[in-house]
Parts: structure tokens; sequence; C-alpha cells
């Protein structure tokens, strides 16, 4: 049994599935892709936000709890942080179990434990300009 | 004693900062300094009570003592995947 977790900035480029392990009957992989929209308003991408100390240690927390409570061998997960474009991956999730339907609710599961508990926040971006724009606001103590 | 705050997100935004000092009296507890955040930043009230204070990146219960060279957090309104 593997965990293995990472935050990267900017988007995922590197999304290939796991080299094969023994006993392994299922292989599972999830790609988050930021869509070009945010309700019905176009946007170019997303601005993601950790608190990167407690998101790390929190997903390698879920992720152990995944494998404990849906039995699966290994879980390899990737989220970004800071702007990542529309059409650009910023989570990736692989889950290695023996029988698939393991590996389906330990997907499922983490991915909404996910949502609820880590620290990341993100926030549309509408235009190019504004991709920093948080941080510029925050570093300057206003606008 | 003063306790520095970090924020993030919305909670950031609503204030224009990334973190915010907090002065907090005994007890020096998780709930009190809640109720002194939303006492001290009245912007800060609604994340407060939808959020959740986390102590050296730990979520921590609400009689949790704080500690001078503590990092405390304000997590709220978390959006990731």
């Amino acid at each position: 049994m593997s965990v293995e977790v990472s935050i990267v900035v900017g988007p995922i480029l590197e999304t290939e599935d796991s080299p094969p392990l023994d006993g392994a009957g299922a292989e599972l992989s999830f790609r988050g892709i930021v869509r070009p929209y945010e309700g019905a308003r176009p946007i170019v991408g997303l601005d993601y936000e950790t608190y990167e100390p407690m998101a790390q240690k929190l997903l390698a927390e879920l992720c152990a709890q995944a494998i404990v409570r849906f039995g699966v061998l290994s879980i390899r997960l990737i989220h970004s942080k800071a702007f990542v474009p529309a059409g650009e991956v910023s989570l990736f999730i692989n889950i290695r179990s023996n029988r698939r339907i393991a590996a389906l609710e330990a997907m499922t599961w983490l991915i909404e434990a996910l949502k609820r508990e880590v620290p990341i926040w993100k926030r549309a971006v509408a235009d190019r300009c504004q991709e920093n724009l948080s941080e510029i606001r925050l570093a300057s103590g206003g606008c | 004693m003063m306790v520095r705050v970090l924020l993030f997100g919305p909670a950031a935004m609503a204030v224009r900062l990334d973190s915010v000092g907090v002065e907090l009296g005994p007890p020096r507890t998780c709930i009190e300094l809640a109720r002194a955040i939303g006492d001290q930043w009245p912007d800060l009230r609604m994340y407060v009570s939808r959020g959740r204070l986390a102590v050296n990146a730990t979520f921590v219960d609400e009689s949790a003592i704080i500690q001078e060279s503590d990092e405390v957090a304000l997590i709220s309104m978390v959006s990731g995947g």
C-alpha cells in the first residue's frame, strides 16, 4: 500500500498512469480539468490558493484513510496551486486496487472529502490581466 | 497577547489582508479566539461562523489553548478540486 501526494505550481502536465503493481486488478485515473466558464460567464482559468503545509498533510491523511476504508492498494494524487488555464488539468488522482468497485468508491469518497476538508481555494479568472490579482491586492494591502 | 491569524481565499479578500492581528485575553482558547476575531474584525464574522481554526496546520477543538508561538489559520469555505 502506498500514498504519494504533491502540490505543483500551475497545470499538471504529467498524468500518465502508474507502472504495473502486483496484485492490482484495477487502475482508475481521474483528471479534473478547468472548465472555460463559471456558471454562464466565460473564464480564462482558475487561480488556486493553498495553505500548503496543511493541504499537503490533509491530502496525505485522506489518501491513507481511503486506503484503509476501501482496501485499495495505492493512491497517487497531484493538485495544482496558482493559475491553471481553462482546459488544463488541476487535479490528478490515480488509484489501484484488487477490484474495480473499491477503486471507484475510493475515488468518489476522496474527491468529495478533498473538496470539503482540504484548505485549497479557487477563484475564477475572467481575464488574463487578473491572473495574480488576489496576490497583488493582498501584497499591497488593498486596491 | 496578540495572535496573528492567517487568512485565505474569500476571507482574505473580505479584508484584503493575508493575516490579521487579534488581541486575545485569558482564557486563551480557540473558541475565545474565534469570538475575538469576530469582535475585532467584523468583516470576518461570516467566515469564522462557517469555518474552523487550525493551529500549526491542524484543526483543533474549541477548548484548545493558543500559545504565543502557534501558527493560527482561519480555514473557511474551501473549494479545491
